[in-house]
């Protein structure tokens, strides 16, 4: 795969709004960020990913000016911001408990980001309902916040954010502490404000399909630094390396032990399986051709790739398709689709994503039906350790 | 049917009844008997016959020149002991709350020794420094400003309260607030006057009703600091007690009894109208 490729469609996105160069913070020993570089463009949604701990909220202050980097530097359209006081950035934020001011009115939250830049009256009073509309909480102008729901406050930070007009918007897990249903309706909802705003999102989740249903780009960070910076389907169609893989999704993988590369065709021999010719004609980065060492590339493979049929039926072509005799174990209904377990004795179990069809052949079959799980070598995916 | 009883419906058990009561006779029942015999006619307070209603002696305790000199003075060294309390309190809890330095456990603990020490060493101390630091205010100091060493002594009692007050409100202030005024545009003042200062509003209150009332009928530092002309209230009843109990004791003390009440009531209830729950 090659990295500079951009996968953006061309039409919007392509002036860089804010350029993240080689940044690094430390805190006493704890290394939170290392080395991370990223240019945000213009209207886009950008959301940074990466499980508990791994330093998103590190760079969205750093971002928003609440933290000064260790090393490297900030541009905001160009010009140095490392460090501006976040009273002086053009750039605002949704805070994870929201920080809806306790003692003023809805409409006084969202007034007071422009009474500190001085904002005539009647703009302000302009702005303020207008912002409010935009987050469809004309009617509670009047309301304290102790009147209103966690959905409605988290309004009224959005509302309080963008009535000043920012650059960017950060958001720090700005679904996180609502409801289940509420949530995907929130995820919804702050893409068409995002549409009709036109402001550069930055949004910071640990939740993998949030960053995926939203975000037209995605950062993968993991301690500290960055693993993959690519749109959603590239993120999961060609991570780039195991870790990615596992995080977007889901991933069976093997351990290879040797691979080699003879005329544009790659082969590598599999623990537990055979040797495979991969879908590939030259090595992806980070992966040497030969014996593998302790920590060896991977195959890799998602569960929406496997099919399972019964042993009796006829099996896929040998020579294309990696296969497993196993048994039925646990079939998972779930609506369009179901996930099919085959249990392998004690060998790693294969899951499987099987769509009606295939379902129909296997439902009523007795657990422990000895079946053939395969997935096409074409779908593999050979990636460096995570 | 009588149900039987659930693990902590102690109201429904007799003992516990009788403690209750007790409790409540034994705290109440010697002020209401106090402020009962502020109106009976007859010339001992201490008189339990009933003589007859009568408000004479409220008339007499307010054309009492001594005791309503006293009065005056407790009242100033009160409100002026209590603004400046709050304001080093305030100052002080902020801070403690937040600033880290060296020592600072140590720092803390000493804010809050007034508290524990016993109130006869505080007063003897701080009678001999003021006298050692030739602060004594003398007779012919003009008024208010004679009253300068006990406002003093007050504000070193309960200057410590005022800051635990406070200390406490601020340990649930949400630090996501000042950063999200801040990234709006806020200055440090505007974050301390917009935000951090309404937050602190309920515990200032707080602070400021617990010093005036520790000020208002402090007896013990005060009795050790004060002159022959700066007689605060408790001390003047004090000595009018040791002359002799007239109803018009009983008088003076129910109107300060009456005082601490309406201030108490309209401190909680400012307290209710402004603080909404703090969730954040
Ligand atoms: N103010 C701080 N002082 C010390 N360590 C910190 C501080 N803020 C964050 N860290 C550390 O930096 C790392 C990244 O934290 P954070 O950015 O909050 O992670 P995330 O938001 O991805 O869960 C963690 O190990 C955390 O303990
Ligand atoms: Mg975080």
């Amino acid at each position: 795969m090659d990295p500079t490729v951009d996968k953006l469609p061309e039409n919007t996105h392509s002036k860089t709004i804010l350029s993240l160069n080689a940044i690094g913070k430390r805190f006493g020993k704890v290394t939170a960020l290392e080395d991370v570089s990223v240019d945000i463009k213009e209207g886009e949604i950008f959301a940074l990913l990466g499980p508990s701990g791994c330093g998103k909220s590190t760079l969205l202050r750093i971002i928003s000016g609440f933290e000064t980097p260790s090393s490297g530097e900030l541009l905001l359209d160009g010009q140095d911001m490392t460090r501006t006081a976040p009273n002086q950035r053009p750039v605002n934020m949704v805070f994870q408990s929201y920080a809806v001011f306790p003692h003023m009115s809805v409409a006084d939250n969202v007034a007071y980001g422009l009474k500190m830049e001085k904002t005539p009256k009647d703009e302000i009073t302009d702005r303020v309902n207008q912002a409010l509309t935009q987050v469809h909480l004309q009617d509670f102008k009047d309301r304290m916040p102790d009147q209103l729901s966690g959905g409605q406050k988290q309004r009224v930070a959005l509302a309080r954010a963008l009535v000043k007009q920012p650059r960017v918007l950060l958001l720090d897990e700005p679904l996180s502490a609502l409801d289940a249903k509420l949530r995907d309706a929130m995820r919804l909802e702050l893409v068409k404000l995002q549409e009709s705003v036109g402001v550069t999102f930055i949004i910071v989740t640990h939740d993998q399909s949030e960053a995926l249903a939203m975000a037209d780009r995605v950062a993968v960070l993991e301690s500290g630094r960055l693993r993959q910076v690519d749109t959603p389907s590239a993120l999961y169609q060609k991570p780039v390396d195991a870790f990615v893989a596992d995080f977007i999704g889901r991933v069976h993988t093997f351990n290879t032990q040797h691979i080699s590369l003879d005329n544009g065709s790659v082969t590598a021999l599999v623990d537990e399986l055979d040797s495979i010719t991969l879908p590939l004609t030259e090595l992806p980065d980070g992966i040497q051709a030969g014996p593998q060492p302790e920590s060896p590339a991977v195959i890799a493979f998602r569960p929406e790739c496997v099919s399972v049929q019964l042993a009796t039926a006829t099996p896929p072509a040998p020579d294309a398709h990696i296969q497993f005799n196993g048994f039925l174990g646990d079939i998972a209904f779930q609506g369009q689709h179901s996930i099919v377990e085959v249990t392998r004795g004690d060998q790693q179990s294969v899951t499987a994503v099987v769509n009606h069809q295939e379902l129909h052949t296997l439902q009523g079959q007795p657990l422990g039906t000895p079946v053939l799980a395969s997935c096409a070598y074409s779908d593999l995916m050979l990636l460096p350790p995570a | 049917m009588k149900e039987p009883k659930k693990p902590f419906e102690y109201s429904r058990k007799w003992s516990m009844r009788w403690v209750f009561l007790t409790t409540m006779v034994f705290l109440y029942a010697p002020i209401i008997v106090l402020i009962v015999f502020s109106f009976n006619n007859s010339r001992r307070g201490g008189n339990v016959i009933w003589k007859g209603f009568t408000t004479k002696y409220y008339a007499k305790a307010f054309a009492n020149e001594e005791l309503m000199l006293a009065f005056a003075n407790s009242m100033t060294i009160a409100v002026t002991s209590t603004i400046i309390s709050v304001f080093l309190g305030a100052m002080t809890a902020v801070f403690l709350w937040r600033f880290r330095f060296p020592f600072k456990p140590l720092a803390e603990g000493l804010v809050s020794l007034p508290i524990i020490i016993p109130e006869i060493c505080m007063g003897v101390s701080l009678a001999m420094f003021f006298s050692q630091m030739g602060w004594w205010t003398t007779g012919d100091t003009p008024w208010p400003f004679n009253l300068s060493n006990i406002i003093l002594a007050h504000i070193t009692f309960s200057f410590p309260f005022a800051a635990m007050v406070i200390r406490t409100r601020l340990q649930n202030f949400n630090r996501e607030m000042e950063e999200a005024a801040k990234d709006l545009g806020a200055s440090e003042f505007q974050v301390f006057r917009d935000i951090l200062l309404p937050h602190m509003r309920p515990g200032l209150i707080a602070a400021a009703l617990l010093s005036f009332t520790l000020s208002l009928d402090d007896f013990v530092i005060t009795f050790f600091t004060s002159g022959p002309n700066t007689v605060t209230f408790p001390v003047k009843i004090y000595s009018m007690v040791r002359f002799s109990i007239t109803p018009e004791i009983n008088a003076a003390s129910t109107v300060l009894i009456v005082l601490t009440l309406i201030l108490t009531f309209l401190a909680l209830r400012y307290q209710r109208l402004t603080d909404g729950p703090d969730r954040g």
